[in-house]
């Protein structure tokens, strides 16, 4: 890597990372005291109003849907998270290569004993880092969230024990009201990690996606057209996969079914200790799929074989004069 | 040689960006590459760069080859590109500054140095520079890198006649330096004063190579003669060239020196008379004579 070359992605991206970057800070940091204002029960009564409808789209049960984790998890779902995590990714993946020859600026880099590899380096380099700090940002929002609010719920009945047995009995007293508790007694930030991982994961499988187009590519502009395309695909791939039993197997032909950020939550509170396992076994030891985690490593090996892939394309093409 | 060429061959499919090209430039030669439009000088550089991969053929700075060394050979070579672009949201200083770092052993104060000679505001962003601008820029960061090998790609394009001036002085400075220079132009003028030795491309071909000292000693005498033209003395009989003009005048092409025709041209019976050297433009139009070959 090459700190001149570092030095000089930073300062043109660094706009694009700020104004992303707070954006996502604040859509995180609102999502939770949305969370807050709509009480777990009023939640549930709606959720379960058309749970049947969509109960095949969610990755989650509803027990974990209805849990203040499980509510907060859907935030990596949510398309203003997944839409500034692309652009970033797809916008600096795009600009690697075919950005700086669409610009001629390749031209004057290259004239400099530059070697190609270290020009695509860290051009990655500052993505994947931006990729980081832009995770690590809804991961900020939401813990601010979670240690900012409070949550409404109704206070435990009054119990009274019988003398000398330690056995408790609720005394009825009526209606009581509501009590607000901080929702850090109700959800933890570090739950959230595995959703971290998983968004990162997308995030850097996207930008070595793009990458790859773009090193065989002159114009930026039709670098992200292609890449643009071919996420929208794969969404509707999954959407079509879930959507009937008969389509199932378009599951497989796309890359988003590896992105399940609820899974992942669930996965880590469900199983605190094991939920890092790469792959899921069953009690005799047999292979079972990949867990959550699974899903975002293999992202992430697909981002980095994309990655080796520009880069073979890059060292060994012509690049053509600017335009 | 320091750089030298071998039957190099650029083809995109049937066409043919640069056949067979082979030359050799000495250390300490300024080198000029003359053509017109895509006649293969901007595509022999960009080979020489590494930016292209030769079709056949190969390419050697310094004996490093251009394509598998390109590394290396780029450590040798300052190269401005005909077509300078430049990081619009940086300024002036900070273009500079990135490059200094980004060259092993740059020196800042050097490029500032050369930015001051060429007159330029070193606070002004990049994006709002003319296209004059930006091209002195891109040649501060050229000219003032000490690399053995400079490449220019016309480098005057864009400039008024006072920073021609100043470019073709720091051409010079770099010869008297012993740096080779490869200077590609459309600006004949240039060429001439500048260059040692001149190729000619024509439709990616390498159709001539002229030595500019021998060319400096080439003259043409124009004669229009009250009676008639007497043959010159037998050893200077076979190196004349002399023709009938369309006015009936003579036209007489001179190889070399002139001082040994002159007792000759004094036992003429001459009317009028001009001598003028002959000039890039005479050789340049026996290759490229169509109006639309030079701008």
């Amino acid at each position: 890597m090459n700190y001149a070359l570092w030095k000089k992605s930073v300062h043109e991206t660094r706009w694009l990372l700020a104004a992303s970057g707070l954006g996502m800070f604040l859509f995180c940091w609102a999502r939770v005291w949305l969370v807050s204002l709509v009480t777990m029960s009023k939640f549930a009564n709606v959720v379960a109003e058309f749970w049947k409808d969509v109960e095949r789209f969610s990755p989650v049960p509803l027990d974990h849907l209805l849990t203040y984790p499980g509510r907060i998890a859907v935030t990596f779902e949510e398309l203003i998270v997944i839409l500034l995590i692309s652009v970033w990714a797809i916008g600096r993946g795009s600009d690697t290569i075919s950005g700086e020859l669409g610009r001629g600026t390749m031209e004057m880099l290259l004239a400099q004993p530059v070697s190609r590899s270290q020009i695509l380096l860290t051009q990655a380099a500052v993505t994947v880092a931006g990729i980081a700090a832009l995770v690590f940002v809804v991961w900020l929002g939401i813990f601010t969230g979670i240690h900012l609010f409070s949550v409404e719920e109704a206070p435990p009945a009054p119990t009274f024990t019988i003398p000398l047995t330690r056995i408790e009995i609720p005394w009825p007293v009526g209606d009581q009201e509501p009590i607000r508790v901080p929702l850090a007694t109700k959800a933890k930030s570090f739950q959230f990690t595995a959703g971290c991982i998983n968004l990162f994961a997308l995030g850097f499988f996207l930008a070595g996606m793009t990458t790859l187009l773009s090193s065989w590519d002159r114009y930026r502009w039709r670098t992200i057209g292609i890449a643009v395309g071919v996420y929208i695909v794969q969404i509707v791939l999954k959407v079509f996969g879930l959507a009937h039993e008969s389509l199932q197997w378009m599951s497989y032909c796309t890359f988003y079914v590896l992105y399940e950020p609820q899974a992942a939550v669930y996965a880590q509170i469900q199983h605190p200790r094991t939920w890092w396992y790469p792959i899921l076994t069953n009690d005799q030891g047999r292979w079972q799929g990949l867990s959550p985690l699974g899903d975002s490593l293999l992202l992430v090996m697909l981002g980095c074989l994309a990655y080796a892939s520009a880069l073979v394309i890059f060292r060994r093409r012509d690049l053509p004069a600017p335009l | 040689m320091f750089v030298e060429t071998h039957s190099l061959a650029k083809h995109y499919g049937h066409l043919k960006a640069l056949d067979d090209c082979t030359f050799g430039v000495a250390r300490g030669e300024v080198f000029g590459l003359l053509g017109p439009n895509g006649a293969g000088k901007t595509t022999l550089i960009r080979l020489l760069m590494g930016y292209l991969r030769p079709t056949g053929g190969r390419a050697l700075v310094d004996q490093l080859d251009c394509c598998r060394q390109s590394l290396r050979v780029r450590q040798r070579v300052a190269y401005l590109p005909g077509d300078v672009r430049l990081f619009r949201p940086m300024r002036a200083r900070d273009v500079l500054d990135f490059f200094a770092r980004v060259r092993p052993g740059g020196d800042v104060v050097r490029l500032r140095e050369f930015a001051a000679r060429l007159q330029l505001d070193l606070t002004r962003r990049v994006a709002l520079m003319s296209t004059g601008m930006r091209q002195k820029l891109g040649l501060a960061v050229t000219l003032a890198f000490d690399t053995p090998l400079l490449i220019l790609d016309e480098p005057t394009s864009n400039l008024d006649p006072t920073v021609r001036r100043d470019v073709i002085r720091m051409v010079d400075e770099a010869r008297d330096q012993g740096r080779t220079v490869i200077f590609s132009s459309h600006v004949l003028s240039e060429v001439e004063e500048v260059c040692d030795r001149v190729v000619i491309l024509r439709d990616g071909r390498l159709v001539h190579t002229q030595d500019m000292s021998h060319l400096r000693r080439q003259h043409r005498i124009r004669l229009r003669l009250d009676g008639e033209m007497s043959l010159p003395p037998s050893p200077l009989a076979g190196q004349l060239k002399i023709h009938k003009s369309s006015d009936g005048g003579y036209v007489i092409e001179t190889p070399d020196e002139l001082s040994p025709l002159l007792g000759w041209l004094s036992t003429l019976p001459m009317s009028e008379v001009q001598i003028e050297p002959v000039g890039l433009r005479a050789v340049y139009d026996q290759f490229h004579s169509g109006p639309d070959d030079m701008p």
